[in-house]
Parts: structure tokens; sequence; C-alpha cells
């Protein structure tokens, strides 16, 4: 995406790959280090998704100078990774080397655990061995953790890095000098204690669970893989009547591409020649298939159920519907959530308040126990920078968003930022349009009323002919109705002439017919009978759209066509009153259509004959009343409406521009969506607060016990092993915890 | 379908993909070939339109077409 400045200068958004990002500090960090540089316009870093979304100007500062700026801190920028595939490759061989790492470590913590804990007494050189063996799971497989939390001194920043590498760093340098000089503490009459076996097992720990973390980031990550794998890798095209196999990325626009069956289509564009049942649940929400013919437009991502087909490419790579879909889902993944942005404050304040109590839980011990305390006041020391969790309090919104999105993604229901998912479930007022959103937008034949009964069919039969003769979408969804009862036998017609507006009228076997309203009917001195006319005033105070059918002269049939509820509606509008919402219809069609639907679906407030600013006027009254509003559209004169509700729901049928500026968009138009996407919501922002709820309660907990609080009362002390442990299962709860999200059932109340 | 044969000026592959999108995007065109080698460049279309129209597309390309007819 590309967009001219002012200035001259061309911004350019795009997303990078950062590796070494460990807790919300790091984000913070990031955001911080990056944001008032010359030349960045707009960034923001998704911890849960290890990337950074960048608007920026190349020529002022270009990408390998924010790599270098991020090198500096002790990140990294994958730059040549900007395709999803090659992102996805990136993650999984993260995973892949955390893994070992995490196995080895573990593999060597386990006999430096035993021998301490237990053999420590019965066989000679334990410590001996356990050194050797906590060495190298320190340098080895620990060496990450000292890097980066050194990068990040020098220039004055911390992160979670920092609390294990100072942690896990001074246990070590503590018990190696004990065992070269046990007589430096013994000699002031004190013990001279080693602990490899707690720096041995929190790397290991920790290890394990930034493992098992990752590995729950990229589950919550799959429906964009979802997405993606829906477009094939390689590709048939015809250049110059040769069929060659090339990649994706490498098709042009108006090329032409050949497509087998049970192959995915590539591109977006148009069908050339052949025919065949395409399966276009993807794009359109439709579950049954759909034929194609020649002309006919499909989209990529679509899977050919029959024939073999030539297409024109007219979209491809990052143009096509499918490509827009995917950007979509994952922006908004990395989008933040409001309830984030108060973590994200408590993050970067974090590290350096634990810093804090870490230092003054030692000076306290060593104050009020004297030097006779040293052993403890060492081991809270240890225990306080090791037990504090930033990563857990990072990873409770972002994760929970993203699998809350990607799960919606599955249902049909397009989040285009996480504020509105969030926000959706607190709506007390849901305002919905009318015409495309509450119906289908397309009238169809309620009733036919015949003022004789006599020869029904082939009347029938003629009017199914006039009905042919048509654009008008009265005409058509006359001929569909007719069609599907089987009358649709079409006689030679002569002298047709179309009036746009009014009506058609033909010669058939010498007879001249007219179809269209009571005012072409009238104008051609057709003759309407009593009984036609009474039949004619019923329905016109239901609203109904009436289409007149004369034959020689006199009116012989009425029919009375209605835009009809869309199924889903009359069940949404009850399933949202119960639950206590407001609803209204404000919509631009005349005041009797506009009744007759309120009152079919039991809604009291209702506006008809609006303007697209009355919508706006009265949306902005409810705002100010204290209601959080979500308005439901699908047209162009919904826009301003769905940008100024708290959350905008388009129709996925509807205009582009409704789905543009709307945050939720129903892809299959299919209104039980919504109560799907409010429980969906809800589900996401209870995730949010629980995860939130877990890490602050965790880092509560745990730092004053850890520091030593309880031991004045029972002598209890945390052991740092313990503490390890505690911190690296509190990621995986919050983590684990958003995943659950995944098993909602969306049916269900 | 009718098979039709123009003599062109479509020298080499660069013009061959100069005239592909033109040819391409046609939906009444079902298949068309160059064939650079021979000394007419000739260019053949199967298509239900007639000389006419297919002429004009080639000429929109922005190369010469002259129909060929074949016995």
């Amino acid at each position: 995406m590309t967009v001219l400045e002012k200035k001259d200068l061309f911004y350019t958004k795009e997303s990078f790959l950062i590796q070494g990002m460990s807790c919300a500090s790091c984000a913070v960090s990031i955001e911080s280090y990056l944001k008032d540089r010359e030349g960045i316009k707009d960034l923001s870093v998704n911890l849960a998704g290890n990337t950074l979304s960048l608007t920026y100007a190349p020529e002022l500062i270009p990408a390998s100078r924010i790599q270098a700026l991020l090198q500096e801190i002790g990140f990294d920028l994958y730059l040549e990774a900007n395709t999803q595939e090659s992102l996805t490759e990136i993650q999984q061989n993260t995973l892949k080397d955390l893994k070992n790492k995490a196995l080895w470590a573990t593999l060597l913590a386990l006999p430096v655990f035993v021998l301490s804990m237990f053999l420590a007494d019965i066989i000679l050189y334990t410590r001996e061995i356990s050194w050797v063996l906590t060495t190298a799971i320190v340098f080895l497989y620990g060496k990450g953790f000292y890097i980066r939390a050194f990068k990040k001194a020098l220039h004055f920043q911390a992160n979670m890095d920092t609390l294990i590498a100072l942690g896990t760093g001074s246990a070590y340098l503590y018990s190696v000098w004990n065992m070269l000089y046990p007589d430096f503490f013994m000699q002031t009459g004190q013990h001279a204690p080693i602990y490899f076996e707690s720096v041995a097992v929190i790397i290991a720990f920790i290890l394990l669970g930034k493992y098992l973390e990752e590995r729950a980031k990229h589950q919550s990550g799959e429906a964009i893989q979802k997405l993606m794998e829906l477009q094939p890798t390689q590709v048939r095209v015809i250049r110059n009547a040769q069929e060659l196999e090339i990649p994706l990325d490498e098709v042009l626009v108006l090329e032409r591409v050949v497509v087998r069956p049970f192959e995915k289509i590539p591109v977006d564009g148009k069908l050339i020649k052949g025919e065949a049942w395409l399966d276009e649940s993807m794009i359109n929400g439709e579950s049954l298939p759909i034929l194609k013919n020649k002309g006919d437009q499909v989209f990529a991502g679509t899977l050919n159920q029959s024939g073999t087909l030539l297409i024109l490419a007219e979209k491809v790579g990052k143009d096509t519907v499918l490509a827009q879909i995917t950007r979509i889902v994952r922006e908004a993944q990395g989008s933040k959530a409001p309830a984030q942005k108060l973590a994200d404050q408590i993050a970067g304040i974090f590290v350096p308040i634990v810093l804090l109590i870490a230092f003054l839980s030692l000076s306290l011990w060593l104050l009020w126990g004297g030097t006779a305390y040293w052993p403890q006041a060492f081991l809270s020391f240890v225990s306080v920078l090791v037990v504090a969790c930033p990563c857990a309090l990072g990873l409770a919104t972002p994760t929970a968003v993203m699998v809350g999105i990607g799960k919606a993604a599955e249902a049909g229901i397009l989040v285009r930022d996480a504020e509105s998912l969030e926000t959706l479930h607190w709506a007390d007022t849901f305002i919905f349009d009318k015409t495309g959103t509450l119906t289908i937008g397309k009238p169809s034949v309620l009733q036919i009323y015949r003022a004789d009964e006599q020869d029904i069919h082939d009347l029938d039969k003629y009017l199914f002919t006039l009905a042919t003769q048509s654009n008008h979408p009265l005409s058509k969804a006359l001929y569909n109705y007719l069609q599907t009862k089987g009358d649709s036998i079409n006689y030679t017609t002569e002298d047709v002439t179309d009036s746009p507006g009014l009506g058609v009228k033909a010669t058939i076997n010498s007879q001249n017919f007219y179809l269209g309203s009571e005012a072409f009917m009238l104008q051609n001195k057709q003759e309407i009978p009593q009984n036609i006319r009474f039949q004619a005033q019923l329905w016109q105070k239901e609203a109904y759209s009436l289409v007149y059918f004369a034959q020689q002269g006199t009116v012989k049939t009425l029919v009375a066509l209605q835009d009809q509820l869309r199924e889903q509606a009359v069940h949404v509008i009850q399933t949202l009153q119960e639950a206590g919402k407001n609803i209204y219809i404000l919509s631009g069609d005349q005041v009797t259509a506009t009744e007759a639907i309120a009152h079919r679906l039991g809604i009291r407030n209702y506006q008809a004959k609006l303007m697209p600013s009355d919508k706006s006027a009265i949306i902005r009254r409810l705002k100010e009343e204290g209601h959080t509003v979500a308005m439901v559209g699908d047209g162009v004169n919904d826009a301003e409406a769905l940008v100024l509700a708290q959350v905008g729901v388009a129709m996925g049928k509807g205009t582009d521009i409704a789905r543009q500026v709307a945050g939720i968009t129903l892809m299959h138009s299919d209104l039980g969506a919504l109560p799907k996407a409010i429980r969906l919501s809800a589900a996401t922002s209870r995730s949010i607060q629980q995860n939130l709820f877990w890490a602050f309660f965790y880092n509560l907990l745990c730092i004053p016990i850890a520091a030593g609080i309880l031991f004045p009362l029972n002598g209890f002390l945390l052991n740092p092993m313990i503490a390890g442990a505690v911190m690296a299962f509190s990621s995986v709860t919050v983590v684990g915890n958003s995943l659950r999200l995944k098993r909602l059932n969306m049916e269900k109340k | 379908m009718k098979q039709h044969t123009f003599k062109t000026n479509i020298h080499c592959e660069n013009c061959i993909k100069g005239i592909s999108p033109f040819l391409n995007q046609e939906i009444e065109i079902e298949s068309w070939q160059v064939d650079t080698a021979h000394e007419d460049k000739l260019l053949k279309i199967e298509s239900d339109l007639d000389e006419q129209t297919l002429v004009e597309i080639i000429e929109k390309a922005g190369f010469k077409a002259e129909l060929i007819h074949t016995p």
C-alpha cells in the first residue's frame, strides 16, 4: 500500500517479523525506541504475532536502518520475509529451535536436580558434576537471555531477559565463587551454599514455558494460515498457445489461466471458456456450489468442483478479494484492544519496579537480619527476579484477540479491528437499516390474485412470457416465481414495447397483453374489474408492491410482491430483545414499507424516509444519551452511520464502502451471525479479563512471597526453582486460557 | 468456431507480450497463436467474431494485421 504524502514522501505500510521479543516490555521498548524517529509515521508491535507493523518513508529511513536500530537494543528484524509463507517458515524454525533448546536444557537440568536434592551426600563430586552440567545449560541454551539483557542494559533498558539474566546470573556466579573459594564466607562464620540446581532448573523451566507459549501463539495465528492455504502455489497459464506451469506470484494481470477439476482458482477474473460448479463459501458464504458460465466472475480461493476452466486473470496476488480478507484479518489480529493499553503502560514500568523490589528485599533482609541471613536475602533476591512475570501481562490481551478474530473468521464474521470485537457485546442499542439488511433487498412474489379462476395455466404462461420481456426487478421476481412453478413455456412474442418504470406490452397469438403498474393499465385503457380493485386496496394497506396483468383489454391477474425478510431476522431481533437491547429501524424507504417490516419484527422504534445525515444525527443523539450503539447496515447511505456508531456491522453482500468502514462484516450476509458475533465478543472480553486477572494475581501474590513476606510468620521462603516454574506456568496459563476460546460454542446462548 | 489467419508485424517475444493482454481479454476469442518463425508472422485466432473486429483489436494493440484467406 503506497500513499503520497505532503512533501512528496512515499510512506509505505509493511509488516516485519521481529526476533527476540520475550515480553510486553520488549514490545513497549521497541515502540518507544522507534516512535519519534524521522520518517516513521506509525508503528505498532504485536507481541503475540511477533510482528512490527510500520508506516514509514523508506527514503528517510530505510528498513535496513530500522533493523540496525533494533539490533542496538537486542532485537532483530527479518527484512526479506515479507510474504506470509516465509514468515510462517521462520516462525516454524524459531519454534523448532526453541523446542530443541528447552528439551536439552531439561535433560541436563534433571541430573543436576537429582544429584543435589537426593544424592548430595551419597555420590562424590556431585558439586563438580553439577557445575559442568549447569555451565553447559547457561552458556549453550540460556545465553540468549544474557546477550539480550546486556544489549538492553547498554541502552539503560530492561525487560524480562534482564530479570532472568540477573537472577540466574548472580546465583551462578555466587555458586562458582563459593566452590572455588569456600573459605571466603566460611571465615565470617557462614555457609557457602551452592545453587547450581536452581540455575539449571530455572533456565530449563523458562525455556520450556517459552516453548509452550510460542507454540500456543503459533496456533492462535492459524486462521491466516487457513486463509492462505486457499491459494494454489503453482498455476498453469497460456502464453502464445503454450500451457506453462509457473509459480503463483509470476502470473500477470490479463493472462489466461487454466484450472482443472478439483483445483482452486488462483486469481480473481472472468470465465472465458468452460462451465463448472464452484464452491465459493469462503468468499460469499454461499454453502451450495454455484454454476459458472462464460463471462461470469470467479474469485481466487474458490474450489472448482467440476470441469476444466479457462480464466482471464483480472486481479492477481495482493489485489484479490482473498488477499484483502487475509490482510484485514492479519491487521485486526495485530490491532490493539483498549484493554491492552493499560497492560502496556503497566508493562513499561513493571521491570524497573521489580528490580527495585528485588534490591529492596535484599537490603531489608540484611538490614533486619544482619549478615547471618545472607543466604535467605540472596535467595529472595533471585526469587523476586525470577517469579516476576511481565510476559503474562503482555500476552493477556493479544492472544485472546488473535484467537477471537480467527474464530470469527471461521464463522464468516470478518473483524477489522480488535476494538470492535471487544466493544460489540457492550452495545445496548442496535440500529438496523431495512432494505438489504433486515430484508434480502430483492422483491419476491407473495401471492397472485385472479379475477377469474378459469384458464389459470394458460394465463400464467402468457404472464411468464411477458415477464421475460422486461428487466424490472418486479418482472424478474415474477419470472423466478413462475419458473419454479413450472410455467416456463415461452411463447413467440410480437410488437414488444417496454416502457421503463411502467410496464411491458406484447402481442402473443394475436392477443394483446399488458404487464405493469396501475398507472400503466390506466394509460393503456385496460379495464380493472371491481374484485381486482378491492384486492389491490387491501394489499396496498400491507405495503405490498403490486403488478397488474391484462389480457385483451381487461386486467385478469394481480400480483403482490414484497421484499422478503432475511431468514434469521425474526429470530435475531427476538434474541436481541430478550437480551434487553434497544432496537431501532432507520430506513430511507417509504413509511408504509418500513412500518410493515417493523410490525412483523415487533420493533416499536422505527423511522422512515431518512437521509444518511438523519441516521447519523440519531446515532449521535443516542451516544450523547450514554448508549453504546451498534449500527448494522449494507448501503452507501449507511456508511456515515457505520463509522459514527461505536461498532459498525456491514452485510457481506452489501456495498464495498459499507464493508470498508465497518469494524465487523457478516460475510455470509446472514443475520444469524450477529448473535454469534456478540457471544464471541463477550467470550473474548471475558478471556481478556481473566487473563489480566491471572497475570496481576500471579505477580501481586508471588512477588511479596518471593521477597519473604511470609518468613517472619511461618518461616516460608519461596525456592527459586519453584519461582521459575510459577513464572513459566503463568504465561502458559494465560495463553492456554485464550486458546480455550477456540472451543467456544457460538450457537449456544 | 472459425479460424482466422492474419499476416502481421508481430516480430518477437516482446511483441507477443505486448499483444497478449488485448487478445486475452476478448472473451469471444477462444484461442490464438503467433508464429514468429513464419515470414508473414502469422497470427491464428479461433473466434466467432468477424474479421473486421479482430483487425481492430490487433490495431488497438499497436500492430498491423491483414487477413489471409486460407483455402
